[in-house]
C-alpha cells in the first residue's frame, strides 16, 4: 500500500488505528467542528483533536427526526452518524456557532443525550476587526476551563506553546504540500490533497506529521499526479468527497488550489511562537489566510486572495460549491459571481449539491460544459496573443 | 434599471426608480392619514367594516392588490372605532420613516444609513443622518401586492442571490437592484438573528461600496455577553462618528431611550393581557407594534400608539370583554408571524381564534433602559437589543427559544401551537423535534407549517388557510 492509499485509507473512515493506538495508549479523544476552533488548546491538554466527519454516512432516517429537509445535509449525516453511536470512541464534542445548521446540531446533541458527556460551544465573531480579537480569547479561556474542570487537567502555558508549534509544524508540511500544486503538472491532485487533509485531521497531531513527511518524499519522487488542462480553483464550505473532486479531474481539470475546511481554510495559517500563546491563537484564527463567509466584514480579503492565487496558481477558473441550504454559500457565490463579471477572477461555476447526494451525471455535464467555455476562451486568448505578437513583430 | 412587470392579467407598468416607496408615501400612507385625519373614527370602522372588508378580505385580486395588505396590516376592517385611532399614530411613524427614503431621493442633505433590522434606531435619532432599514422593505413593498414581492425575488434570484435564503433579505436586495432604495452611505448591520442576515449584508457592501460595520452579536445570555455586545455598541458609535462627521447626541439619545421605556411598558401591558380569558388584545395589534417599533422605535408617535392601544385594551379588560365577541380558540404562534398578514383576521373572524401569548415578533419582553449614566445606557441598549422581539429566542442555545415557549404554554391557556416555519429561519427548522416533543409532553395539538412571507411561490395563502381549518376541524377545535 502507498502512502497515498493509506492517507485514502484514513480519510475514508470514521476511526483508524491511529486514533485506536492513542485510545489504548490512554488518550482523550475530542472532536471538533469548525476551522475557528483553536485544536490547540485541546491538544495541549492532552487530548487528541479529532476534525468532526460524516464520511461513509448511509443516510440521515435517525437526523431526520430532529432536523427539517431544508437543514444542510452535511450536518444531518454527521448527526444521523452520531445517533448511530459512529462517534462513540470520542470523550467529547466541541461544537461553534458556524452557521444555524451546526449551532443546532450542539442543541440536537444534548437533547437527544447521544454521549459524549462533554459537550462544548465554542462562540467565535462573526468579525476580524473590532473586539472580536477580544472576543475570542475569552472564548478560549471558556473552552479552556470546562476542558479543564471535566477532565481535571491543566492546561499549562508551555504546553500551550508546545502545541502550537507542532501544528504551525503539521500546516507548514501542508503548506509545502500545497506549494507543488504551483507546478505546471501538480504532483499532488485536487482530490489526493483534501485526503490528506482529512486524514491528518483524524490522527494525533505526532503522526500527522510523519505521515505528511512520506506524503511529501513520495509524491517528490513521482511525475504529475494525472493530466488535465483546465486549472481550477475550488471553493467549499464543507467538503469531503474525494470522489466528487474527482469528477472534475476525469473531465481535465487540476484543482491547483483550494478553501476547504478540509483545506486551505485549516492550514492558511501561521501562529506566532514567541507572543503570549492566547494572543498567537486569537491572531492566527482569526487572521487565517482565507476566511470562511461567514466572516462578515472579511469579503473583500477574501477575493483578493482569490484573485492572488489564481495568479500564482495559474488558474483558469473558479468552481465554487455549495450545499443545499447554505445562505452563508449562497450569498458569496452571488457576490463572486459579480466579481467575475468585472473580470477580477476568473470565470466561476457554481454547483450546488447534497452532502453525499450523487447526482455525479449531472454534475460532469455541467463541468464538462464549463471546461469546454474556458478551453475555448483560452483558444481565444491564445489566437489574440498570437496576432498581438504578430504586430509587435511586424512593428518591431 | 427600469423594471417591466407584467402584474397580472393584462396590466402591465414600469417599475420606475423608487416607484414603490414613491406611491406608499404620497398615495397610500397619506391618503389613510388624510382620512384618518378628516373623518369620525366611528365612520372609519363603519367603512372599513362594512365596505373595504368584503373588498380585502377573502384574497387578492387586481382590483384590491394596492391596498389590500397595507389594510390587512391594519386590522383588516375588524377593529372597533376607538382602536382606530390609534392608527393616527401608525401613520406617522410610517410617514416619519418613508422620508428617510423620499428626501434623499429628492436632494442627499444628510448621510444615509442602511440600518440592519436587528439594529435599534435610537442611536440613529442621537445623529442627524436618515435611515433605512433594508428588510423593512419586505413589509411595506409587499403593500403593494403579491406580485411585486415575487418579482424583487426573482430580480434578485436572476442576479445569482441566495434562493434559500430570507424573503426579507431578499426582497431588500431586489429593491437595492431595481433602484427603490436610494444608495447608502453607510451600513450599520449585527450578526443576528440568522444566517441570512448574516449573509446578506457583505452583498449590500460589495454593491454599494460603503464602509460597512457589523455589531457583532454574543452567542451567551449572561453579563459578560451584555458587556460585550455593549463595547461593541460604543465602537459603532465611533464608527458613525468617523464617517459621518457628526459627534452623537447623549441627550437625544437618552430622550429616544425614555420614550421607548414607555412604549415598552404598554407594550408588554398589552402582551401581559392577552393571558386573560377572553383576551382584550389583537395578536395583529402586537405584530404592528413590532414593524412600528423597527421603524420609529423611540419616536413619541410610538408611545401614542401604544397608550391608546393599553387604555383600549384595559377598558375591555375591566369589563371582562375580549377582543372578539366570542374567543373560542386560543392559539400559541410561535414563531415568524408574518406568514401572511391576512391569516390573523382571517382565524380571527373565520373561527373565532386568537392567538395569545403575542408571537415571536409581536410578544414584547424587553428590558428597561437605564437612562442615568451614558455607561448604564450603552449597558441597558446591548441587553435590549440582545432581546428583541426574535432576536433574544433564535440567536444562541434552543433554551432561549423553548424556555420562553414553555413559559407561553403554561401561562396563556392555549388550545393549540401553530409553527409557521419561515423558509428562511433554519435554525428554526432545526429544532422541530425539541418542539415537537414538548407539545406532546403536553398534550397540545400542533401544527408545523411552511412558509414564506413575501414569496407565495412558496405556499400560497389560500393552501396556509386549507391547512389550518382542516388542523382545527381535525383536533376538534372547530
Amino acid at each position: 500500500m502507498t502512502i497515498m492509499e493509506k492517507m485514502a485509507e484514513i480519510a475514508g473512515a470514521i476511526d483508524n488505528h491511529y486514533l485506536k493506538e492513542a485510545r489504548l495508549a490512554g488518550k482523550r479523544v475530542i472532536g471538533y467542528f469548525c476551522s475557528y476552533i483553536p485544536v490547540e488548546l485541546i491538544h495541549a491538554a492532552g487530548f487528541v483533536p479529532y476534525r468532526m466527519r460524516a464520511v461513509g454516512s448511509a443516510g440521515t432516517d435517525l437526523a431526520d427526526a430532529y432536523y427539517a429537509p431544508l437543514n444542510c445535509s452535511f450536518v444531518r449525516h454527521c448527526f444521523d452518524r452520531a445517533l448511530r453511536g459512529d462517534f462513540g470512541f470520542l470523550d467529547g464534542v466541541v461544537f461553534m456557532n458556524g452557521c444555524d445548521h451546526t449551532r443546532r446540531m450542539y442543541d440536537n446533541w444534548r437533547y437527544s443525550k447521544t454521549g459524549p458527556e462533554f459537550l462544548h460551544m465554542f462562540f467565535a465573531p462573526h468579525v476580524m476587526g473590532g473586539n472580536a480579537a477580544g472576543a475570542f480569547r475569552e472564548s478560549m479561556a471558556n473552552l479552556k476551563k470546562a476542558l479543564e474542570k471535566s477532565f481535571g487537567v491543566t492546561i499549562a502555558d508551555d504546553n500551550l506553546r508546545n502545541s502550537i508549534r507542532l501544528y504551525n509544524r503539521m500546516r507548514g508540511l501542508l503548506l509545502a504540500l500545497d506549494e507543488r500544486r504551483k507546478m505546471k503538472s501538480p504532483p499532488v491532485s485536487g482530490s489526493e490533497m483534501l485526503g490528506i487533509v482529512m486524514a491528518v485531521t483524524a490522527v494525533p497531531v505526532e503522526d500527522a506529521c510523519a505521515l505528511l513527511e512520506e506524503v511529501i518524499a513520495f509524491i517528490d519522487g513521482r511525475g504529475d499526479s494525472h493530466s488535465g488542462d483546465v486549472r481550477i480553483i475550488m471553493l467549499a464550505g464543507c467538503m469531503e468527497e474525494a470522489d466528487h473532486l474527482r469528477l472534475y479531474e476525469d473531465s481535465g481539470g487540476v484543482i491547483v488550489s483550494d478553501a476547504f475546511c478540509f483545506g486551505t481554510r485549516l492550514y492558511g495559517r501561521a501562529l506566532d511562537e514567541n507572543i503570549d500563546p492566547a494572543v498567537a491563537l486569537a491572531a492566527g484564527y482569526l487572521g487565517s489566510e482565507i476566511s470562511c463567509p461567514r466572516m462578515m466584514d472579511d469579503f473583500p480579503r477574501r477575493i483578493e486572495w482569490v484573485a492572488r492565487k489564481a495568479g500564482e496558481y495559474s488558474a483558469d477558473a473558479v468552481v465554487v460549491e455549495k450545499l443545499k441550504f447554505c445562505d452563508m454559500w449562497g450569498w458569496e457565490i452571488e457576490r463572486l459571481r459579480r466579481e467575475s463579471k468585472k473580470g477580477v477572477i476568473p470565470p466561476v461555476l457554481a454547483i450546488e449539491r447534497e452532502y453525499l447526494g450523487g447526482a455525479s451525471g449531472q454534475v460532469r455535464t455541467r463541468i464538462q460544459a464549463f471546461f469546454e467555455q474556458i478551453r475555448n476562451r483560452q483558444e481565444i486568448d491564445d489566437a489574440i496573443l498570437r496576432s498581438e505578437r504578430a504586430a509587435y513583430y511586424v512593428r518591431k | 434599471m427600469n423594471v417591466r412587470i407584467n402584474l397580472r392579467a393584462k396590466t402591465v407598468f414600469e417599475l420606475k426608480e423608487y416607484r414603490i416607496v414613491r406611491y406608499l408615501y404620497y398615495v397610500l400612507i397619506r391618503g389613510y392619514y388624510l382620512a384618518l385625519l378628516l373623518l369620525p373614527y366611528g365612520v372609519i370602522s363603519l367603512v372599513a367594516r362594512y365596505v373595504l372588508h368584503p373588498f380585502i378580505f377573502n384574497k387578492e385580486t387586481r382590483f384590491n392588490k394596492y391596498i389590500r395588505s397595507a389594510l390587512l396590516w391594519m386590522g383588516g376592517g375588524l377593529h372597533k372605532a376607538a382602536d382606530y385611532r390609534a392608527h393616527l399614530p401608525i401613520m406617522r411613524i410610517i410617514l416619519d420613516y418613508l422620508r428617510h427614503h423620499v428626501e434623499p431621493i429628492k436632494k442627499r442633505k444628510k448621510p444615509l444609513i442602511y440600518l440592519g433590522w436587528c439594529v435599534s434606531p435610537e442611536f440613529m435619532r442621537a445623529f442627524d443622518v436618515h435611515y433605512i432599514i433594508p428588510e423593512a422593505f419586505s413589509v411595506t413593498g409587499s403593500w403593494l401586492g403579491r406580485d411585486v414581492s415575487n418579482h424583487m425575488l426573482e430580480v434578485l434570484e436572476s442576479e445569482g442571490g441566495s434562493i434559500e435564503s430570507c424573503s426579507a433579505s431578499k426582497f431588500a436586495a431586489g429593491a437595492y437592484f431595481t433602484r427603490q432604495m436610494p444608495d447608502p452611505d453607510l451600513i450599520v448591520t449585527s450578526s443576528h438573528p440568522c444566517d441570512s442576515g448574516v449573509s446578506f449584508y457583505p452583498t449590500l457592501q460589495n454593491v454599494t461600496r460603503v464602509p460597512m460595520y457589523v455589531l457583532d452579536t454574543p452567542y451567551g445570555d449572561d453579563e459578560d455577553s451584555y458587556r460585550y455586545f455593549a463595547g461593541n455598541l460604543k465602537a459603532m458609535i465611533s464608527f458613525i462618528e468617523k464617517n459621518t462627521g457628526q459627534k452623537i447626541d447623549w441627550d437625544r439619545l437618552r430622550r429616544s431611550c425614555e420614550e421607548l421605556n414607555k412604549t415598552n411598558f404598554y407594550l408588554q401591558e398589552l402582551t401581559a393581557m392577552t393571558r386573560a380569558i377572553p383576551s382584550p388584545v389583537s395578536s395583529q395589534q402586537l405584530t404592528v407594534a413590532w414593524a412600528m417599533k423597527l421603524m420609529g422605535s423611540g419616536s413619541p408617535h410610538l408611545t401614542e400608539m401604544a397608550r391608546i392601544m393599553y387604555e383600549n385594551a384595559k377598558k375591555r379588560l375591566d369589563r371582562g370583554q375580549g377582543w372578539l365577541r366570542e374567543e373560542r380558540i386560543r392559539v400559541i404562534w410561535w414563531d415568524v408571524p408574518i406568514a401572511f398578514v391576512s391569516l390573523y383576521p382571517w382565524i380571527e373572524k373565520e373561527f373565532g381564534a386568537m392567538i395569545v401569548g403575542g408571537d415571536l415578533m409581536g410578544r414584547c419582553n424587553t428590558p428597561y433602559v437605564d437612562t442615568s449614566s451614558e455607561e448604564s445606557m450603552m449597558l441597558s441598549l446591548a441587553k435590549v437589543h440582545l432581546n428583541a422581539s426574535m432576536v433574544r429566542n433564535v440567536r444562541g442555545t434552543q433554551e432561549l427559544f423553548m424556555d420562553e415557549f414553555e413559559q407561553i404554554i403554561a401561562e396563556y391557556s392555549g388550545d393549540c401551537f401553530i409553527f409557521v416555519g419561515h423558509n428562511g429561519c433554519k435554525h428554526g427548522w432545526g429544532y422541530g423535534r425539541i418542539k415537537k416533543d414538548i407539545c406532546k409532553r403536553i398534550g397540545l395539538p400542533a401544527l408545523h407549517m411552511s412558509s414564506d412571507y413575501s414569496d407565495s411561490r412558496n405556499t400560497s395563502e389560500e393552501s396556509l388557510k386549507k391547512q389550518i381549518s382542516d388542523f382545527f376541524i381535525g383536533n376538534g377545535l372547530a
